[in-house]
């Protein structure tokens, strides 16, 4: 029914930033959460049909025009929404929100109604089109730890809970609370310029909590009121050449230039 | 006291209602079982194919994030706007006691029973799991989980199983007394079935008040649910955050939509019925120009629904909305934009307004393009709003239906053929004693088709 | 039980109606024959015989307001059997619960007005009630169930009387 409970001071409250001004658009962050999560590959014959499958994302759009052109990278993985949309649509319950404020995927419990991919405003959901199979060799390197997920289901990013839990129990072993410099998702792990950020919002001295509140940060969709725990460090720039419109705070107010 | 003077002339009419009407439960012919065979064959590999796409995965569909939703939820969304055909638009005629309904009560019910048997299944189909659709029922389990009440779609499964329960009821019990005359005139395996279906009924005068005063107090309580089904299939999209789905107008703008296809598939099931048993003196021209007056005013009132959701839309321009509205204007979607617009309001206005053309042939022209259009409109609202989110980079995806999903709308749709097919051997199609109901009663003005 | 019957035959004309069934049942009623035991069958309702009053809607109400309670208790003791708070939506959340309430309303209005109906006008299954398959439009059928021979004797001279096809 409710979570084991972790015996700590006070319960953690997991987020993320993510540094725009440091992110080089590498990928990295995909490949290791691949690695890590066990997420399918699906091929490029689907990658052409839109059916991949990355928790964590690196969407790019470009600003400007002509000369003035300058691209953003954007890692996006799932939100981890306060008011998660994609949570009460569930009919089965197989989506919610744990007592540390990761909204996770019950792959047991999920029938495929496919409502919370559609309730997702970042699309930070994906769905289990096929039984995927992985090659030979690849199928040795299969995280233990994570489950491979049948055909038919939602997953998500789940802030590599898998690596959290590990850390609590061993917390929980020496009896300590558990600290946020044990966990580090694979994304944030792998990030080669440290763009990715992970920590907990309830220590306020924390790596996250003592800049969560800072003016440079923003979120992703704040019209759509989701109050995502992952924000992202707006990108500064040099003043070089002006341009042609206003920076917008959200992707969705940016200009998209056709390729 | 002297005996009864005794009127000479008796209920002829009836009589030969009740022949004529009991006449397709005696005898099947060959087209009859051919046509089985053939409709039972497309329902097979309809199956088929379900099975295929439940046991290699949905990737046989042509779904791709972000459309999650395609084929099965509009069809969902259009058998459940079919089924609004019957129960509430004979509970509308009989609340306001039009007296040209007799005819056509039985088979405008009976459409909504098989229009939700089928519409009650597509949420099933398109299931990632659908081997596990009973989780979507509170049903006691050793882990005590429950489903989660505050889901849209499992107000659906409320919403679907109450209509579903008061339909069948509400078809069934104008069933009763015409089911007692079909026991006391068949023989055999019939009169068994005839029997146990009639509930002892024996046409005592308790019996007949009571079943009157029953169907009129239930026609007015299955409005009330018949209007709540349709909004609450609204809310499916109306309470997500999909930018155009995002609409208050999506409530009264589906349940006009689903009269209005519902009259229409009314129609060509009476067209169809008409000609194939010969009921041409009980299904009269009148029936037709009536429920096609109906046809008028639900195409205006649909041409100004869908008006109210695009001008907004348009005035607001607001960029999240706006893709959405130009893939149906004048992108990816757009030939099918003009397509329903032709055929729902272009065609069947004219030939709707004007008297002339309001035929028999003409309102069923009128249906079968409403038919047509009623499905590419659930479609419109389903396809490009779940293709057209906010975040601009996922939009480039065009969805195409693959063969699984065509498949599997055809199977359904000769499977309401079917049913169809079935009842009308079973039952009789039209109120035999409703027919003739009020003839003998005080009220001279209340009898009577014509 | 002995059933004794008489078919009778309506008058046709519109408007008119057949005075003379009520008066026959009337007349049976005056001979000492208890008026649950007669029954006039027709395959038409008969506008003859006005219906009583009958508590059908207020049963829909009582079915309605079981329906409303059954559906608002059962929500809220499964939604706190199994705690899962989803999307900062409350635990109770008001507006959910309110249209299931809705549906399970009408459901219980609706079965309540159909058991009514069954229970009312003798339906149901698995009963044997005696059938007149020789009933037809435009007839009424005055049934009269007796206990013994000696009623069954006293009914059929009583109907007797009004048998046009024997006098």
């Amino acid at each position: 029914m409710s979570q084991p409970k972790v015996k700590s001071a006070h319960t953690p409250r997991w987020g993320m930033i993510i540094d725009l001004n440091a992110c080089t658009g590498c990928s990295a962050c995909m490949v290791a959460c691949r690695a890590e999560n066990n997420i399918a590959i699906t091929g490029p014959k689907e990658a052409a049909y839109n059916g991949t499958i990355q928790w964590m994302r690196i969407e790019r759009t470009w600003k400007g025009r002509g000369r003035d052109i300058r691209v953003e990278n954007r890692p996006v993985n799932c939100q981890q929404c306060y008011d998660a949309p994609c949570e009460p649509v569930c009919p089965v319950l197989a989506t919610y929100t744990n007592d540390e404020g990761v909204s996770v995927q019950v792959y047991n419990r999920c029938v495929g109604t496919r409502y919370c991919g559609l309730n997702c405003p970042y699309q930070g959901r994906f769905f289990n089109w096929f039984d995927y199979a992985w090659a030979p060799t690849m199928e040795v390197q299969l995280n233990p730890d994570v489950t491979r997920r049948t055909r038919g289901i939602m997953e998500k990013c789940s802030f590599c809970i898998q690596r959290i839990t590990a850390a609590e129990r061993q917390a929980e072993l020496e009896k300590r609370p558990v600290r946020e410099t044990d966990i580090q998702p694979a994304c944030a792990q792998s990030c080669p310029a440290q763009a990715l950020h992970f920590g907990d919002l309830n220590n306020p001295d924390g790596v996250l909590g003592t800049v969560w509140n800072a003016p440079g940060l923003e979120v992703l969709l704040p019209e759509v009121g989701t109050r995502p725990k992952v924000r992202y460090a707006r990108r500064v720039r040099p003043l070089r050449a002006p341009l042609a419109e206003s920076t917008g705070n959200s992707i969705a107010s940016a200009p998209e230039v056709k390729a | 006291m002297s005996s009864p003077a005794i009127a000479a002339s008796p209920a002829t009419e009836s009589r030969a209602a009740a022949e004529t009407l009991l006449k397709p439960l005696q005898f099947t012919g060959k087209m009859y079982r051919r046509m089985s065979i053939l409709l039972l064959a497309v329902i097979g590999w309809g199956m088929f194919c379900f099975l295929y796409q439940a046991f290699v995965g949905l990737g046989v569909t042509g779904l791709r994030r972000p459309v999650f939703w395609g084929f099965f939820v509009t069809d969902f969304v259009f058998w459940i706007g079919i089924s609004h055909a019957g129960t509430l638009i004979s509970a509308i005629l009989r609340l306001t006691n039009a007296t040209w309904r007799f005819a056509v009560t039985r088979a405008a019910e009976a459409i909504t029973v098989f229009a939700l048997m089928i519409g009650g299944l597509f949420p099933i189909v398109h299931l990632g799991r659908p081997w596990l659709f009973f989780w979507l029922a509170p049903y006691p389990n050793e882990r005590l989980i429950w489903p989660n009440f505050r889901s849209p779609l499992e107000w659906d499964f409320f919403a679907i199983s109450t209509y579903i329960t008061a339909s069948t009821i509400y078809l069934f019990l104008p069933l009763i007394p015409d089911l007692a005359l079909a026991r006391d005139r068949a023989r055999g395996w019939r009169q068994k079935l005839y029997r146990s279906l009639s509930m002892n009924w024996q046409g005592t005068q308790t019996q007949w008040h009571k079943l009157e005063l029953a169907i009129q107090l239930m026609a007015a309580v299955v409005i009330g649910v018949a209007v709540s089904v349709h909004t609450i299939v609204s809310w499916d999209f109306a309470m997500a955050v999909v930018p155009s789905w995002h609409s208050t107008i999506f409530g009264p703008y589906f349940v006009a939509g689903a009269i209005f296809s519902g009259i229409a598939a009314l129609i060509i099931i009476m067209a169809i019925l008409r000609r194939v048993y010969h009921l041409e003196a009980y299904l009269t021209p009148k029936h037709f120009s009536n429920l096609g007056k109906l046809l008028l005013t639900m195409t205006l009132l649909w041409g100004y629904f869908v008006t109210n959701e695009l001008i907004t839309t348009w005035y607001g321009n607001l960029p999240d909305e706006m893709s959405t509205f130009w893939s149906k204007i004048s992108g990816h979607y757009a030939p099918l934009f003009w397509t329903m617009v032709i055929c729902n309001f272009l065609i069947p206005f004219p030939i709707l307004a004007l008297k002339r053309l309001r035929t028999i042939t003409g309102t069923v022209i009128a249906s079968i393009t409403i038919i047509i259009g009623m499905w590419l409109e659930r479609f419109l609202i389903v396809v490009p709003g779940a293709a057209n989110q906010r975040l601009s980079f996922n939009s480039w995806f065009g969805y195409y239906p693959h063969w699984t999903e065509i498949s599997i709308t055809l199977a359904t749709l000769s499977a309401m053929a079917l049913l169809y097919m079935g009842f009308s051997k079973l039952f009789p199609l039209i109120s035999i004693w409703e027919l003739g109901g009020g003839k003998h009663a005080a009220a001279p003005e209340t009898g009577g088709t014509q | 039980m002995i059933e004794v019957s008489l078919r009778l035959p309506l008058r046709q004309k519109a408007g008119e109606g057949t005075p003379e069934l009520p008066a026959l049942v009337e007349h049976l009623r005056q001979e000492g024959i208890d008026g649950e035991r007669i029954q006039v069958l027709s395959r038409e309702p008969l506008a003859e015989f006005p219906a009583a009053p009958s508590r059908m809607s207020k049963i829909g109400i009582l079915g309605a307001m079981f329906g409303f309670s059954a559906a608002i208790g059962s929500l809220v003791a499964m939604t706190l059997g199994y705690k899962l708070n989803t999307g900062g939506m409350p635990l109770i959340s008001p507006f959910p619960i309110g249209v299931i309430t809705y549906e399970m309303t009408l459901l219980g209005s609706f079965i309540a007005m159909l058991l009514t109906l069954f229970l009312a006008a003798k339906l149901g299954p698995g009963r044997r009630a005696p059938e007149h398959p020789e009933l037809d439009y435009g007839e009424a059928i005055v049934s009269v169930a007796c206990g013994n021979a000696e009623q069954a004797r006293q009914a059929r001279q009583l109907l007797a009387g009004y048998d046009s096809t024997q006098s």
